[in-house]
């Protein structure tokens, strides 16, 4: 079978909304929603700090690594959560190298349950990769809602 | 002239720190749009008046950390910060928001926080 090239990373979806750092984190938020962790941490730098709702701040690829947990790990991010969309109401870019964005994210469970939240987001770039990404959300109902 | 919007936000704050709830809702319009966290939206300002309490029933003071806050234009400021509730049984919980504020005039229209109160509502 012939090699599949891929057309990857892409910054093609959400057309509304287009820059060079917002390509970056369009970039950033469909290698997350391929939930592969690993190209996911690939746009942040060694340092970045990460913080996610109200858990603890973790900072660069490892943290990041780290706190979504993995598919087998019960209780994890990735444990529970099998898929991720964006929807992008607004992006301002509030100062040279920072973007705010405004979204509903929706997660399904492993379950099948669907959540769709409010969520933005503070992102912070140093040069082409993110060095700061702060995601103010309440994902509680994702956690603690009953599967039955 | 167009108003200082940042500086009606900061009052805005103030007013929540001082405990004056109607002081606060005194910056919203009448028909003014509130959403904390996932629930709302609630129009009106009698319905932000019970969403606001609603959000701080266990509270006895509120104090904002605020790291950033941003004027894009349109009447638009954004602003972050960790926010201190303390709790009437003696707890301090500290938690991360950011606030979308949209003003027509000198008014908000609409006010939509982003932020996890779940521990500040906990059992003790």
């Amino acid at each position: 079978m012939d090699k599949q090239v891929w057309d990857w990373p892409h910054a093609k979806k959400w057309p509304r909304f287009s820059g060079p750092k917002i390509d970056i984190i369009k970039k950033t938020f469909l290698a997350g929603e391929a939930m592969n962790v690993e190209n996911f941490v690939k746009f942040y730098t060694d340092d970045a700090l990460y913080q996610f709702g109200n858990s603890p701040i973790v900072y660069g690829p490892a943290g990041i690594r780290e706190s979504s947990g993995s598919f087998e790990e019960k209780g994890s991010f990735l444990g529970t959560v099998e898929g991720v969309n964006h929807h992008i109401v607004n992006i301002w870019e509030v100062e040279k190298d920072t973007l705010v964005v405004q979204m509903e994210v929706s997660y399904t469970r492993h379950d099948g349950k669907v959540f769709t939240l409010p969520c933005c987001d503070i992102a912070r770039f140093r040069d082409d990769k993110v060095c700061e990404l702060r995601i103010f959300i309440d994902f509680t109902p994702v956690m603690s809602t009953s599967n039955a | 002239m167009t108003p200082d919007y940042v500086a009606l936000v900061k009052r805005m704050l103030a007013a929540v720190e001082s405990n004056d709830i109607e002081g606060y809702l005194g910056f919203f319009a009448p028909d003014a749009e509130y959403v904390i966290g996932n629930s709302g939206p609630v129009t009106g300002t009698d319905a932000i008046r019970a969403a606001a309490v609603n959000s701080v029933q266990n509270v006895q003071s509120v104090a904002h950390e605020v790291h950033n806050m941003f004027a894009p234009g349109d009447g638009v400021v954004i602003f972050d910060s960790d926010v201190t509730y303390a709790r009437k049984d003696g707890k301090t919980i500290r938690i991360p928001s950011l606030a979308i504020v949209h003003f027509r005039g000198d008014r908000v229209q609409r006010y939509q926080a982003y932020i996890d109160l779940s521990p500040v509502s906990a059992p003790s």
